[in-house]
């Protein structure tokens, strides 16, 4: 015998019935029928506005007759429990009502099944009635009119869904995100009132940004949800805990040991994600061995090191190889795509079979994000521009997830979008950000908010496509 | 600007590599102690006798980093 008998599936009843009417009868016909024949007065669903009804309703009566359906709900009662095998002499099919449950914890392949199916039942209702709108929750609804205007690099990730059925709860918080990079202009505007913990690790210069490209890369990852002077929503983690390593001088350049350092300030400060846009040159085989282990401790610490591959490959022709320290097996090297999801031209691929891979590719072309006073905003190429988008999505995952170090790492890949290129180029894909399918209500009484007042030039909607 | 060499040692070896380091007169030491990594400044010293060190992992020249 079996020690793992299955437990028995008990079904469990209302107390209802459920008859089923001979085919080709009208309502009005068979609750006359019904009533002569078992004593009962049953109504139709027509005597409801709309034929909605609600089990208080049902109550009131002896049953009720769904009109379009041609089944009728017969509640127990003495005068029922007499009437009911009656019913079966007369053509019609009876069934006790069941009790059920909506689906708990499902496995992952099934939850999915069900979610598309819903999904795809939930389309084809818009195309066949119109639009449907979601039963909001202020709060909720809020969010998402600040979040409609975004750049197409976080609706390509997701971090913006262009589409109803799904919406984006995660912000960020709770995670640690440190950017090693110029400083962080602390006058702009998009961040006033933003508490950031700040160190320089340049011999004689302020965290000020002097250069830019370090605000730049801070807006994409931990920029805010909405500002009044920025075109569109730039900034991923909004309200993530921001930490500024200074390691790169205002002229864009630094050394192996303040990295290192910085790192080493970001893991003492229990960061959870360190992004990092930029890189030394490298032309032979090999990887720092310092750095693999500096990485390697800081995934056993919980923290993930994300960093830019380079810039220095001129596609088709010329494809370099990943700098350092992106090289490092235990740093995620990151790979640079443009809106038409090509591979960027500049953007540095994995040469190596065993090291210096791609490890997720991200938004690198033409990327609108904060940068120094007084330009305040800018559109920049780079994997420098696709690092923090990782960085941000990373802090989204590690809030939605719990997952740390390299099971963080690990979700990242895992649920990173394929894409038809090398994994050479883009390795496990586009990175993607943590969304929840939407619960939409019936019956739909309002329309969405579908352009955000504060971004009215972009309303949601699919990623623009360059033509060329 | 004077190159950096970056060392990265055992576990628990932290202080002892230290130690050793100053021993043999390189003073200017910073210690990374939560990756376990250490910045000298080597004066006349060689990167061989570094790695001879009980607990030193690697040794490296710090290299140039930009954006």
């Amino acid at each position: 015998m079996s020690k793992t008998l299955k437990k028995e599936e008990k079904v469990e009843y209302t107390g209802r019935y459920l008859v089923l009417l001979p085919e080709g009868s009208n309502t009005s016909d068979s609750i006359n029928q019904i009533n002569s024949i078992s004593g009962l007065s049953l109504k139709s669903s027509l005597e409801f506005e709309n034929e909605f009804f609600t089990d208080k309703d049902l109550a009131k009566t002896d049953g009720i007759v769904l009109d379009k359906l041609g089944i009728a709900i017969v509640n127990e009662k003495p005068k029922a429990e007499n009437s009911i095998s009656s019913f079966g002499d007369n053509e019609m099919i009876v069934e006790k009502e069941r009790v059920v449950y909506a689906i708990g914890m499902l496995e992952e392949s099934t939850q999915n099944y069900v979610e598309g199916y819903r999904d795809a039942v939930n389309q084809l209702t818009n195309a066949l009635v119109g639009t449907e709108t979601e039963d909001y929750q202020y709060q909720e609804q809020q969010s998402e009119v600040e979040s409609v205007g975004a750049t197409w690099g976080l609706k390509a990730t997701n971090v913006v869904p262009t589409t109803f059925l799904r919406y984006n709860p995660y912000n960020g918080a709770g995670i640690k995100v440190a950017i090693l990079d110029t400083g962080f202009d602390f006058s702009h505007p998009d961040f006033a009132g933003r508490p950031i913990v700040h160190q320089s690790f340049i011999s004689g210069e302020s965290t000020q940004d002097g250069h830019g490209h370090g605000t730049h890369c801070t807006g994409t990852a931990c920029g805010p949800l909405s500002s009044p002077a920025a075109s569109e929503r730039y900034g991923i983690a909004y309200a993530a805990s921001i930490y500024i390593g200074k390691v790169l001088s205002n002229g864009g350049s630094g050394g192996d040991g303040g990295i290192l350092a910085g790192i080493n300030w970001a893991i003492a400060n229990r960061c959870d994600v360190v992004s990092m846009s930029l890189r030394g040159y490298v032309t032979g085989a090999g990887y720092s061995a310092v750095f693999e282990t500096a990485a390697a401790r800081a995934l056993a610490q919980g923290t993930l090191i994300i960093a830019a591959a380079g810039n220095d490959s001129a596609r088709p022709g010329v494809v370099k190889q990943v700098m350092h320290p992106a090289n490092c097996p235990s740093i995620m090297a990151v790979g640079a795509v443009d809106v038409n999801m090509n591979v960027a031209n500049f953007s540095n691929g994995g040469l190596y079979p065993t090291y210096g891979a791609v490890d997720i590719a991200a938004p690198g072309v033409n990327v609108y994000s904060s940068t120094k006073l007084p330009t305040k905003y800018a559109s920049w190429n780079g994997t420098s521009m696709a690092t923090p988008h990782v960085a941000g999505i990373a802090a989204l995952w590690a809030q939605a997830s719990g997952l740390r170090g390299i099971n963080l790492w690990r979700k990242l890949t895992s649920t990173a979008k394929a894409l038809p290129l090398p994994g050479r180029d883009v390795g496990a894909g586009l990175v993607q950000a943590p969304t929840k399918n939407r619960l939409i209500k019936f019956p739909i009484d309002k329309l969405p908010i579908l352009v955000n007042p504060k971004f009215p030039i972009d309303p949601i909607g699919p990623i623009e496509k360059i033509i060329r | 600007m004077k190159t950096k060499w970056l060392i990265s040692v055992q576990d628990g070896a932290l202080d002892a590599v230290v130690s050793k380091l100053k021993q043999t007169g390189i003073q200017e030491v910073e210690i990374l102690d939560s990756i376990g990594v250490i910045l000298i400044v080597p004066g006349n010293h060689k990167i061989a006798d570094i790695k001879k060190i009980d607990g030193v992992l690697s040794v490296e020249e710090e290299r140039d980093i930009s954006i």
